[in-house]
């Protein structure tokens, strides 16, 4: 029932998680937890990268609702070639609706690049980028037929229990590089199919969630962080808390040190220079005509993807450790259970362009090479249709790809059976995928982990392999 | 009967233990060495999750069939099993791919192969052998199996099942359909059939079968099936048959009750010619007679019919060709008659004792003029045209135990667990003692009975306790402790001006706060954390619970009415099992029972069974953490790690759970839990969220959680470790959840109280005795102050499980009362940084609740109206319907802005939308009820901060109070004397004047310059100000 442990003179670990998360950032982060490492239980072991990191934060793209496999990256001819005849081998034990007979691509397939990986006509500007990116053809999301299981399985790990997202576990790993912005940032996520379960911190401190901006049910050009714009002009605001600084340093004395009182103190100053930095990391108008031209702002029907890539971009830059950027319900959906054809060219021609932006855009900084961008869906969609046009959810078999943070680029790893049905080689499942983007920013999947209900926990539970043949 | 039943057992035990012995060696060998390797090194990608080249490791049948390259060993040939050419690595073939085993290693899993490969065929999911299965004559692995699966289909000649009648309950049964698929129906004869007399039985939905479907028979009632249609069963005929029922005695003539007939009666002028079958209760002996015709019976003997009447029973018979008494078999619960009986069965031995017959039928009782009556309810009835083997009939015989709840202790032996000296010996699980209190040194300081607990610990660390606080911080501790509200100014005075000495009048306040209404909303929501209360379902729907409130209500009026805390317990796990002549008092141990559905639940999960057993596990979770201080559910895939809590114990427990029906669309597709009217009295009712009890199910146990991986039988009793070992499981014929909450709700119980004391000593020093208030088992901490939790757990007890009565003895103490801060706190904090020995009070920082309540109240802004539905009703409402029809509306779509949490009622009344609570509450660490809180955490972080300084919230509470603060008062010096007394419990010194009027000058001055007119600048300077005060540490947090 009740309450939390109560103050101590001397600095736990929540304090000095606390401390941490209120300004002193990632290297005090990291000193404070190194410094007390000795002391602490074993499942708190220091938290520094375990081995030298390849990639220094993460953008993931998630592409919600379940982009169809067979239409993207990865191409079945034989599809084509028995198109409206029956599945010749067994269905899943487990879907989610019926479906009928198979069904050929309505797209076509073209090689692009020195690999020649071959990209459907829905992603011809990620094509071009495809030497960048390794697609991986085996994902498995094990039996997660509903959007909000598979979610969750994605982003935390499980599909049934409560568990912190990776961007949480990430920055409970690692801190955050940049002391007036928050660690880990998710950009349009949907309120639906797990909501802020996807993005949160479940047992691990309320420090760690993803600090949303806009939500996938709105306009995400009018999207802001919550609460960092005062109504007060700010000389007056800094005169506030400087009245409020003074009190509260008044309140401290003739009490034992407490490290909360402190820390609080501390989060006020936070807040204001957060109040001032936002706004500069948000303002897209700060970059040039070109680099929004590049993006599809301010054209249709790119301008909202194009946003929220941009931002994740400049998020990433001002050292955001994980961002993830959504394309995601209701207002971008790719759950395409009828009208394939129009829902998958509708949500490609909104999401192309901004992504291959981003690829381009980040490449020409050079920061391509330490930031890891993750392209992923909660599941594939079924070779068989469902009605005459359309397919359902398919977490058997499916692409995801990635690019950049030490991956290696123009590969394809892992394969599919001939329809595109099952794994054939090199299945990768949610913990594997979990354990390589670990992997990739320095941390060994296996050493992170928290102290919660009498067990350790950690992002990829009891398994998950680190997919070493992607890696450069 | 029953004591030699049990040497016989123990007997046979001995037995096959010594004969076992080598065996044992193996098994151990194989438990302790290989599985673990095999495990550690081969599963990850030869297993059930992932079967790389297609081999499975994980099985004694997958090593044995290998994969794409064969066999992985042949047993006692080294040189030509490939798994050890693969770990040794001489060849291509290498494994473990990314390392090479140690040589020992190697050398184990070589002796393993050589000395016969032994793979025991324990099925615990760890591999912990249980002690009973060497002497069960299961042979550790029993597979339930469907009468009419692959093996058995072709021999399967009848199977009539109650449950599956289309039939109204209390209806006759004209006809009861076979679904063998053989169409061997049978018929109520009377009128249907030349010389038929039988009139339809009635068909009986909670029969006393365990409380399931069942065909009732009395005298007259009889069923036949056709003469021109008999079963295929032929020459000197081999059958089996399973019956499941419960028999009651008759008193009519004749005296033979006709149980069950197969085979027309031969005409009286052929008395040679016998029946296939006739199973009858001779009511002249008492005894049940296997007959294959008049004068060639095989029968169990005198007063064996009583077996019948006792309790329901699954009796097997089995008949091979030949003589009488050495072919033929009986079975009780899959117990043989001999083991039953202890004697051989008696009878004639003529030969043959069959004869072939082509015209052979049916019949149930009176379904033939000649035949007797019988008056029982037939549950299921199964026949077999040949001698199943022991296997196959087990197999049966568990399928059929788990459907109707009859397991016999043979069935379940293997489940016992045993339990090591240290495990059992664990402080918790102990009987609660009622110790002496300690001599003191120090006689002036204790108040009570607590402090001398305390400060013996005290004296003994040399170490001073902290002054007593003054009255104002008393005051404002208190009162925030009881009511999560701060005190009125009004009441500061009051308490300050009180001539009482101290003792007395803090007495006094204490009663005032306890008896007021805000006391229960205050430890209600203490108790909604832990029974992780919400008002939607979380996942993929988050559909609106729209009746959960009551239970919430229920919560906090048992706070207020100090309800008893084991009838508190009682209630939640078992209300609706407990009917009162009151309907009020019926009405609201139902709605309590709303403990058990408020928790999450994936409903758009296909997989339905799937959905049941998460939602289980999760009701195991809160109960055990909440209730017991375990975490059982750890023990949902494999046997707990750390406390005694095997993994059977876990599926008997969720076999009572199991058998608790939560959704009214069970035939559906279990997508809307259960809500349906009660009655309040008066002709009155209203609609409640609260299960059912369903019938009664025993699960096995499912290896891995994997419900497609099933073990042995669980059957439903308590945690052994506590219970004692092997205790007997229920046999009660509804869920067991009353038995259960008997169990936990009892002083007998060494968890129960203590635990809920520890809880409310978690509610006033913000830490439990014991730490980790939700885990006291092995991993959880050890109690800071094991006498005083004894001590305490025993008054609790003792004073009725009053709630208040404990509140009483923590706050009248001189340990609560203690100043935050203590003149040896540099000392203290080198011996004791943590406080765990009470040197000082502990200063806390307010909850999420406590600080939204304060804020709305400080602006005059509170409604503290009591408990009630309506915000709930406008989240239903405002929802997207989802199914109108059934009640079905989701919240996805509400997230903190949701225009509802701008309600101005206190913050337990919100609606608590999983995934969605309003930022004043997420943000301040308000209990995530997607699982059970017993501790909350405590951030503190910039967007707290941000909040404060920058939210409309905090802006409206703020202005609310500065336009009251203008309005009632004349000068800046007296309302900034009202904000701080209202706000901090305390009057602005010296200093707080000038810094905070000097800001409010100079925050008007610069409103004025930017253009408001005179008002709206003093107006905006005061809100600033307001809310400044707001952001001080001397609200948030509580010395």
């Amino acid at each position: 029932m009740p309450r939390s442990t109560s103050s101590t003179s001397s600095l736990s670990r929540r304090a000095a998680l606390q401390t941490a998360a209120c300004g002193f950032g990632h290297v005090a982060l990291l000193g404070l937890l190194a410094n007390e490492s000795n002391a602490a239980p074993k499942s708190l072991s220091a938290r520094s990268p375990h081995f030298v990191p390849r990639a220094r934060r993460v953008i993931f793209l998630f592409m919600h609702g379940g982009v169809s496999h067979v239409d993207s990256f990865d191409p079945k001819p034989k599809l084509a070639e028995l198109n409206g005849k029956p599945v010749p081998i067994p269905k899943p034990k487990f879907e989610f609706a019926a479906t009928g007979n198979l069904l050929q691509s309505p797209w076509k397939f073209k090689k692009y690049g020195q690999s020649g990986i071959e990209v459907s006509d829905l992603f011809p500007r990620i094509g071009s980028c495809v030497d960048d990116i390794c697609v991986i053809r085996s994902m498995e999301n094990g039996n997660q037929v509903s959007h909000g299981p598979a979610a969750l399985a994605l982003n935390t790990g499980d599909g049934v229990f409560m568990r912190p997202s990776m961007g949480a576990w990430i920055l409970y790993g690692l801190g955050s590089e940049n002391e007036n912005l928050p660690g880990f940032v998710t950009l349009a996520p949907s309120n639906y199919h797990g909501g802020a379960q996807n993005y949160g911190s479940a047992f691990l401190p309320a420090a760690f969630q993803g600090t949303r901006i806009g939500d996938g049910s709105s306009r995400f050009k009018d999207a802001r962080f919550s609460y960092l714009t005062s109504s007060s002009p700010v000389e007056l605001q800094r005169q506030q808390l400087d009245v409020l600084r003074r009190a509260n340093e008044r309140h401290q004395l003739g009490r034992e040190s407490d490290s909360r009182l402190e820390a609080r103190i501390q989060s006020f100053e936070l807040t204001f220079r957060m109040q001032m930095a936002a706004p500069g990391v948000t303002d897209l108008t700060r970059e040039s005509k070109a680099t929004l031209n590049l993006y599809g702002i301010n054209q249709e029907p790119t301008d909202e993807y194009g946003r929220i890539c941009l931002l994740a971009r400049r998020m990433s830059e001002a050292g955001v450790r994980f961002v993830q950027a959504n394309f995601s319900y209701p207002r971008n959906y790719w759950d395409a259970h009828g009208g394939l054809r129009n829902n998958h060219t509708t949500n490609a021609a909104k999401a192309d362009q901004p992504i291959a932006a981003l690829l381009t855009d980040l490449k020409r900084r050079g920061l391509l090479e330490e930031t890891l961008v993750v392209w992923g869906t909660e599941f594939g969609r079924t070779p068989a249709a469902q009605g005459s046009d359309g397919r359902d959810h398919h977490p058997h078999a499916f692409s995801m790809w990635m690019a950049g943070g030490g991956i290696k680029g123009g590969m394809i790893h892992g394969q599919t059976d001939e329809f595109g049905y099952y794994v054939a080689r090199d299945k990768v499942i949610m913990h594997d995928l979990q354990a390589t983007i670990l992997h990739q920013l320095g941390l060994d999947h296996t050493q992170l982990t928290y102290q919660h209900a009498g067990r350790e926990f950690r992002l990829t539970d009891v398994d998950g392999d680190v997919v070493k043949k992607i890696v450069g | 009967m029953h004591r030699s039943v049990m040497v016989l057992f123990v007997g046979c035990w001995l037995a096959v233990a010594a004969n076992q012995l080598c065996a044992d060696e193996r098994d151990d060998f194989f438990e302790k060495r290989i599985r673990p390797l095999l495990a550690n090194h081969c599963w990850k990608c030869h297993s059930a999750k992932r079967t790389e080249g297609g081999l499975r490791l994980d099985s004694s049948a997958g090593v044995r069939k290998g994969g794409d390259s064969g066999p992985a060993i042949r047993p006692k040939n080294v040189q030509r099993s490939l798994l050890i050419t693969a770990v040794r690595q001489t060849t291509e073939l290498k494994m473990p791919p990314e390392s090479k085993l140690s040589s020992k290693d190697v050398a184990a899993l070589e002796k393993w192969v050589k000395t016969g490969a032994t793979w025991p065929a324990s099925v615990s999911a760890t591999g912990k052998q249980p002690v009973a299965a060497r002497g069960s004559n299961d042979g550790g692995g029993v597979e339930t199996r469907m009468p009419n699966d692959a093996q058995l289909a072709d021999a399967l000649q009848l199977w009539l099942k109650a449950d599956s009648l289309a039939v109204d309950d209390g209806s006759p049964i004209h006809v009861w359909p076979d679904q063998s698929g053989r169409g061997h129906d049978l018929s109520a004869t009377a009128g249907v059939r030349k010389n038929g007399v039988g009139t339809a039985p009635t068909l009986v939905a909670r029969s006393r079968v365990n409380g399931r479907a069942a065909a009732r028979f009395v005298a007259g009632n009889g069923l036949a099936g056709s003469p021109d249609h008999p079963l295929d069963i032929h020459g000197d005929a081999a059958l089996t048959i399973f019956l499941v029922g419960r028999w009651t005695p008759l008193e009519t003539q004749p005296p033979y009750d006709n149980v069950l007939m197969i085979g027309n009666p031969a005409a009286p002028a052929n008395p040679m010619k016998p029946w296939a079958a006739y199973l009858e209760i001779d009511r002249g002996a008492d005894s049940f007679d296997f007959a294959g015709g008049w004068t060639h019976d095989a029968m169990l003997g005198r007063g064996s019919a009583k077996l019948l009447y006792d309790a329901p029973r699954i009796i097997t018979v089995t008949k091979s060709p030949g003589p009488m008494t050495a072919g033929t078999r009986f079975f009780f619960e899959g117990r043989s008659s001999v083991d039953v009986l202890g004697r051989e069965l008696q009878g004639s031995v003529a030969v043959p004792d069959i004869q072939h017959r082509d015209d052979i039928g049916v019949s149930i009782g009176k379904g033939v003029s000649s035949s007797g009556a019988v008056s029982g309810d037939y549950a299921e009835i199964i026949v077999y045209n040949r001698v199943l083997t022991d296997a196959e009939c087990r197999g049966v015989e568990h399928h059929l135990a788990v459907k109707y709840g009859l397991l016999s202790p043979q069935m379940i032996a293997h489940s016992t667990q045993r339990f090591s000296d240290e495990e059992k010996s664990h402080w918790a699980f102990q009987p609660v003692a009622d110790p002496r209190p300690p001599q003191v040194k120090n006689h002036g300081w204790p108040r009570n009975v607590v402090d001398q607990f305390v400060l013996a610990k005290l004296e003994a660390a040399s170490l001073p306790p902290a002054p007593r606080a003054n009255r104002r911080s008393l005051i404002r501790r208190a009162t925030f402790d009881l009511t999560g509200l701060p005190p009125s100014p009004r009441d500061i005075d009051a308490f300050l001006s009180d001539a009482a000495p101290d003792g007395l009048a803090f007495s006094r306040l204490v009663d005032r706060l306890l008896a007021s209404p805000q006391y229960g909303e205050r430890w209600g929501r203490h108790w909604l954390d832990v029974v992780r209360y919400a008002d939607t379902t979380a996942n993929d729907g988050n559909f609106v619970m729209r009746y959960a409130f009551r239970y919430r209500d229920y919560v906090v009026d048992s706070l207020n009415r100090d309800r008893p805390y084991d009838q508190f317990l009682m209630h939640q796990l078992s209300g609706d099992l407990l009917p009162h002549g009151d309907p009020q008092v019926s009405a609201e141990r139902i709605i309590a029972t709303g403990f058990l559905m408020v928790g999450p639940k994936a409903l758009a999960e296909t997989d339905k069974e799937q959905v049941r057993m998460d939602i289980v596990d999760e009701q195991i979770d809160v109960t055990g953490r909440a209730m017991l201080g375990l975490t059982i559910s750890c023990a949902r895939c494999h046997d707990h790690k750390f406390d005694p809590i095997p993994t059977v114990d876990y599926y008997s427990l969720a076999g009572i759970f199991r058998s608790t029906e939560m959704f009214s669309d069970l035939v559906r597709n279990a997508s809307k839990w259960m809500e349906y009217d009660i009655s309040i009295g008066g002709g009155t009712t209203i609609p409640v969220m609260a299960p059912k009890d369903g019938s009664p199910t025993h699960l096995r146990i499912h290896l891995r959680g994997n419900r497609f991986r099933l073990g042995k039988l669980a059957p439903r009793r308590f945690l052994q470790v506590l219970a004692g070992e092997g205790h007997d499981p229920l046999t009660t014929a509804s869920s067991g959840r009353l038995e259960l909450a008997r169990w936990i709700a009892s002083e007998q119980n060494p968890l129960t109280a203590r635990v809920m004391v520890n809880r409310i000593w978690q509610g006033h020093f913000g830490r439990g005795l014991v730490g980790t208030s939700g885990n006291f088992g092995i991993r959880g901490g050890r109690p800071s102050h094991p006498k005083l939790l004894d001590w305490l757990a025993t008054r609790f007890v003792e004073s009725g499980w009053s709630v208040k009565s404990m509140h009483r003895l923590i706050l009248n103490s001189a340990t609560w009362q203690q100043d935050s801060r203590s003149p040896a706190a540099a000392r203290a904090a080198t011996i004791d940084a943590d406080n765990r020995l009470l040197w000082k009070s502990p200063r806390r920082r307010l909850d999420a609740e406590e600080i939204r309540d304060s804020l709305l109240l400080f602006g005059n802004g509170l409604d503290t109206r009591i408990g009630g539905g309506e915000l709930v009703m406008r989240l239903y409402n405002e929802g997207e319907f989802v199914d109108k029809k059934r009640g079905v509306s989701s919240a996805s779509k509400v997230n903190s802005t949701w225009a509802g949490f701008d309600s101005r009622r206190r913050s337990i009344y919100l609606p608590v939308v999983r995934n969605g609570q309003p930022d004043v509450l997420a943000l301040f660490d308000v209990a995530d009820a997607n699982a059970v809180t017993p501790v909350r955490n405590e951030t503190t972080v910039a967007s707290q901060a941000a909040f404060l300084l920058n939210s409309d919230f905090a802006g409206k509470q703020a202005s609310s109070l500065a336009v009251d603060l203008i309005a009632s008062f004349n000068t800046d010096a007296k309302r900034l004397d009202v904000a701080f007394q209202r706000v901090l419990g305390r009057e602005p010194t010296l200093t707080d004047q000038k810094e905070f009027l000097g800001f409010l000058s100079q925050a008007q001055q610069t409103r004025s310059t930017a253009g408001s007119t005179a008002d709206k600048a003093q107006n905006a300077a005061w809100t600033q100000t307001c809310q400044t005060i707001f952001c001080l540490n001397g609200f948030l947090y509580v010395e």
